[in-house]
């Protein structure tokens, strides 16, 4: 692909329709992968693994939206929790008992995303104009201030209760299902994926675009991104932006499925860093590897730290070692998914920092290789 | 008026603890342009260090002739290891990545925080522990407000080993020696300075200040939890901005006014205490918003 | 009227005055050329030019408009901001302490016209030789966010557009054999024509090439001087700092020398060659 000189080919040959490159063997697996994912609450009758995927993909989201930020972008933000948080109370409030609105959930998924862009702006607009790593402290500070803040201001956000009994979407009845998303995980299931995939569109549309191109101009080079007349400073707000709304998306998706806001569930060790682990362990600024990161995550987390102790114990005892199965390992390492965040993190930017599943260009940056590869198919990481 | 003096001397006791945090932030900032997230977590373990040796020598139980001699060994003692502590993590840790892109040891840094966060979680657990007071009791009767002759110690210990770093820096070879290096690493090294081991010494010295901040927090609130660094670290690194960072007096000063800050935020308004973390973070993004300079400091954070 | 224009412009850091009270005009087509020894100031001339560094007294005019300090604010600042510092400004002045220190931003230079090269390379090492001439064309390219987010037919339309202009630009510069490379795999002569085309990209009027044949040999030297020539006869004009005195001589029409931050020389280069300032910054007293 490299040697094309000469003549530009005709656009034709570089771009086959759209079906046509749907249907290239590159993508056979991801197809494949798709119809996976549409089938699966018809063929698992498991309702609680089905909730499971549907919680999981909150963290996709999440992760997805991070990336923006972190990979594309490369500016750390520690306070990604914060987004989220005001896109579930942006939600919470305005579709609950709480002050008897109840504006549709169809129209809030946008409108909360828009609020927590809003914010974003708001943070970003002052200090983005700082270096880097005061950013990182910065937004740090905010991720505390806004859980704070919600739950000190009881009469508008319900305060350490929280806001119970959030709206849940609805949609027109069909095929005799009544359109209320209850307490079905399915219908649940169906829309995070409907919305994991339109934002992997509109990502994978910002990445290709003229806004992609500056954040990676700006995340190489300031001072010569600058020279080339790049606006450095509403470039990067507008990654803060767009990875905000993301969180915002994922906000009000994850406040009506779990039908309460509360805020202990935005803390910095409970969102902002498991995000952030997310985005490195799978490789920053790959959309595939920050999608593989968080399902890997988020398996950790919900099942095997819970699953853990008990094989312990079956093993020691079944093992017959004693002194192991008094030491009570099981409760050590439930209690370790700190440590683990840490390995991972230290570990990643010492070992790999490219991540599991690089993306093309992000890897010869990080590994600062010196390989001569032509990079012309970088478009399909 | 005699609220406000206990508020003050308050403010001060904490002051002086988040002041000797915010050193070893505004040093290794000074030095590498790191902010060192694990900071926070390493006064902490400074903390539980001096906790650990105060129970082998049996201090708590000790008379009162012994008691001196005994806290000045637990000091030095735990200062060493702990500054051995940032050694061992500069080396591990941060060297590698000296010229990675700059997000690396940044993220790296918060990783160690949770590293040694978890370690600490795992081997002491999640609760409170509490913490012997070895500082004399009583109160000082100034007619218009008594103070705690506890809390006086904190505050000239703290003093003390300012003085003394500030001495350090400006009076011997080594001292010149980091303030070379944090000018211009390049020509530092020209110079015949080896960077290694200045970075090092830095490392050292910032952990060491560290670990007397977390015994002195454990003498003044009689407690102690794995999870102390991250609320802490972060007042300390905003005192370390308010003075200016990487200039080694403005973090005092910073740790003092903000100490002061949180006391009077805390106690005159009605439910303050919960405001009081909202008020610091704010200061903190005021302060890089409007003079990231900080109050004393010499180098312009913004590219 | 001259393209660009400066009036006693100066620049101190701290003690050192790096700029002393500069009057250059670079005249509309013109190759121009700035010389002077080792830390005369003149990369420091550039980089206040590009927004980098504030003046700390003095003027810039860019095709007659005030670049430092701004004075047009409704046209620089949106409309608070602009309000704001008109308030400031003519506080200021009414103190006398002259006008608001308000300059245009680096990215705001390039966007009116003026494109620059770097003395040590600075390209985007990672993306391949086109993407740098694409991320070049940033300012000239009107997709907003939501042409971004949606890949709008608009979107797609520039797109194409600009790459192929960026294809172009590196056949223009003789790189269009290397167009999928990385920038930081080329060779080092290579990089420095990327470079150009990355600032041709900008669409400037006015083109600044920092020490663009250092590190050449005779041959490429040869083809940089060429290249510069077709650039001037595209309409752009050329303002360079070199030290290679035959590129300089061959090359440039008129040339301002600089020593020690003051300009003490200016004139066609047969001028400038015998004037004995120069000569005796050059080589010193004794010559």
């Amino acid at each position: 692909m490299s040697q094309r000189t000469g003549t530009p080919p005709a656009v034709g040959n570089r771009k086959p329709s759209r079906l046509g490159r749907l249907g290239r063997a590159q993508n056979i697996p991801y197809l494949l992968l798709g119809i996976a994912l549409l089938l699966f609450p018809i063929l698992d009758s498991n309702r609680s693994q089905i909730d499971v995927a549907a919680f999981a993909g909150v963290w996709v989201l999440l992760a997805l939206g991070l990336n923006i930020v972190v990979g594309y972008a490369g500016l750390l933000d520690l306070g990604y929790a914060a987004f989220f948080a005001i896109g579930s109370y942006a939600f919470a409030i305005l579709a609950s008992g709480q002050f008897n609105i109840h504006i549709s959930f169809w129209i809030l998924l946008f409108a909360s995303a828009f609020i927590a862009a809003m914010f974003g702006v708001l943070l970003g607009a002052p200090t983005l104009r700082l270096r880097g790593d005061y950013l990182a402290i910065v937004t740090l500070g905010f991720g505390e201030i806004v859980p704070r803040v919600f739950r000190n201001l009881t009469p508008i956000t319900g305060g350490v209760n929280g806001i119970v009994g959030v709206d849940q979407p609805k949609l027109p009845a069909v095929f005799g299902w009544s359109g209320n998303f209850g307490f079905n995980p399915i219908p649940y299931y169906y829309l995070i994926l409907g919305v994991i995939v339109l934002c992997l569109f509109l990502i994978n549309n910002l990445r290709n675009s003229r806004l992609g191109r500056a954040w990676m101009a700006i995340r190489e080079d300031e001072v010569a991104a600058a020279a080339t007349g790049i606006n450095t400073v509403t470039t990067k707000l507008l990654a803060f932006a767009l990875g905000a709304s993301f969180s915002g998306f994922a906000g009000t998706y994850y406040a009506s499925k779990l039908f309460i806001v509360s805020p202990e569930s935005f803390s910095f060790q409970a969102v902002s860093v498991v995000v952030l682990v997310m985005v490195v362990l799978g490789g920053m600024g790959s959309m595939r590897g920050v999608i593989v990161g968080a399902l890997l995550i988020y398996f950790i987390q919900s099942y095997v730290l819970i699953q853990l102790p008990g094989w312990i114990v079956s093993a020691t005892t079944a093992l017959n070692i004693d002194f192991l199965t008094k030491l009570d390992i099981g409760s050590y390492v439930q209690r370790s998914n700190f440590l683990i965040f840490g390995i991972i993190l230290a570990g990643i930017m010492l070992l790999r920092p490219q991540g599991l599943l690089p993306s093309a260009q992000r890897k010869v940056e990080l590994e600062g290789g010196t390989s001569d590869e032509a990079v012309a198919d970088l478009g399909s990481a | 008026m005699r609220f406000f003096a206990d508020q003050l001397i308050l403010g001060l006791t904490d002051g002086a603890i988040f002041a000797l945090v915010a050193l070893g932030y505004t040093m290794v900032y000074g030095i590498i342009e790191l902010i060192n997230f694990a900071h926070g977590d390493i006064f902490t373990v400074g903390g539980f260090i001096g906790l650990t040796l105060i129970g082998i020598l049996g201090l708590q139980h000790a008379p009162p002739a012994l008691l001196i001699p005994g806290v000045i060994v637990v000091f030095l003692v735990a200062m060493s290891l702990n500054g051995l502590l940032g050694v061992a993590i500069e080396r591990v840790a941060y060297r590698p990545l000296r010229n990675a892109p700059r997000l690396a040891p940044l993220i790296t840094a918060v990783g160690i925080s949770f590293i040694l966060e978890g370690i600490l979680f795992l081997l002491k657990g999640p609760n409170q522990i509490s913490y012997p007071n070895l500082l004399p009791g009583g109160n000082l009767n100034l007619g218009f407000a008594s103070i705690g002759i506890g809390n006086i110690f904190i505050i000239l210990i703290a003093l003390g080993l300012m003085i003394a770093l500030n001495q350090f820096i400006q009076r011997t070879r080594i001292g010149r020696a980091m303030r070379a290096t944090a000018q211009d690493r390049d020509a530092a090294r020209l110079m015949g300075i080896n960077i290694n081991r200045t970075i090092a010494i830095t490392f050292f010295i910032g952990s060491g200040l560290a670990a007397a901040g977390g015994i002195i927090y454990g003498f003044a609130y009689q407690t102690i939890d794995f999870s102390l660094g991250f609320r802490n670290g972060l007042i300390a690194f905003t005192a370390a901005v308010f003075g200016g960072i990487g200039n080694v007096v403005g973090a005092a000063i910073g740790g003092f006014i903000i100490g002061i800050i949180i006391d009077f935020v805390g106690g005159y308004f009605q439910g303050g205490q919960q405001w009081s973390d909202v008020v610091v973070f704010s200061i903190l993004i005021m302060v890089l918003v409007f003079r990231p300079t900080g109050l004393l400091g010499m180098r312009v954070p913004e590219k | 009227m001259p393209i660009l224009e400066t009036r006693g412009l100066t620049k101190r850091f701290g003690g050192l005055v790096a700029v002393n009270s500069v009057d250059i005009s670079v005249e509309q087509g013109e190759i121009f050329a700035m010389i002077g020894p080792n830390g005369a100031g003149k990369t420091t001339l550039f980089n206040l030019v590009a927004g980098l560094y504030k003046p700390t007294s003095g003027q810039i005019l860019f095709n007659g408009r005030s670049i430092y300090p701004v004075r047009d604010f409704w046209r620089t600042y949106s409309p608070p901001f602009a309000a704001y510092y008109m308030v400031l400004d003519s506080i200021r002045r009414g103190l006398g302490l002259g006008p608001m220190p308000l300059g245009l931003k680096p990215h705001a230079v390039t966007a009116l016209g003026v494109a620059r090269t770097f003395q040590n390379i600075r390209l985007f090492s990672y993306m391949t030789a086109l993407e740098n001439v694409m991320v070049g064309e940033h300012p000239r390219m009107h997709a907003k966010v939501w042409d971004s987010l949606l890949r709008t037919p608009f979107a797609r339309r520039e797109e194409h557009k600009v790459r192929e202009r960026a294809r172009e630009l590196l056949r223009f510069v003789g790189l269009e054999r290397q167009a999928d490379q990385y920038a930081r795999n080329l060779p080092y002569g290579f990089q420095r024509r990327l470079e150009i085309a990355r600032a041709l990209g900008t669409a400037p009027k006015l083109l600044m090439l920092d020490e663009p044949a250092a590190g050449f040999n005779p041959q490429e030297k040869n083809e940089l001087m060429q290249l510069i020539q077709d650039i001037r006869s595209q309409g752009i004009t050329v303002f360079l700092i070199e030290h290679d005195m035959k590129v300089v001589m061959e090359v440039s029409e008129r040339i301002v020398v600089l020593d020690y931050g003051e300009k003490i020389a200016e004139g066609p280069p047969q001028k400038v060659r015998t004037d004995p300032r120069v000569i005796e910054a050059y080589l010193g007293k004794s010559a």
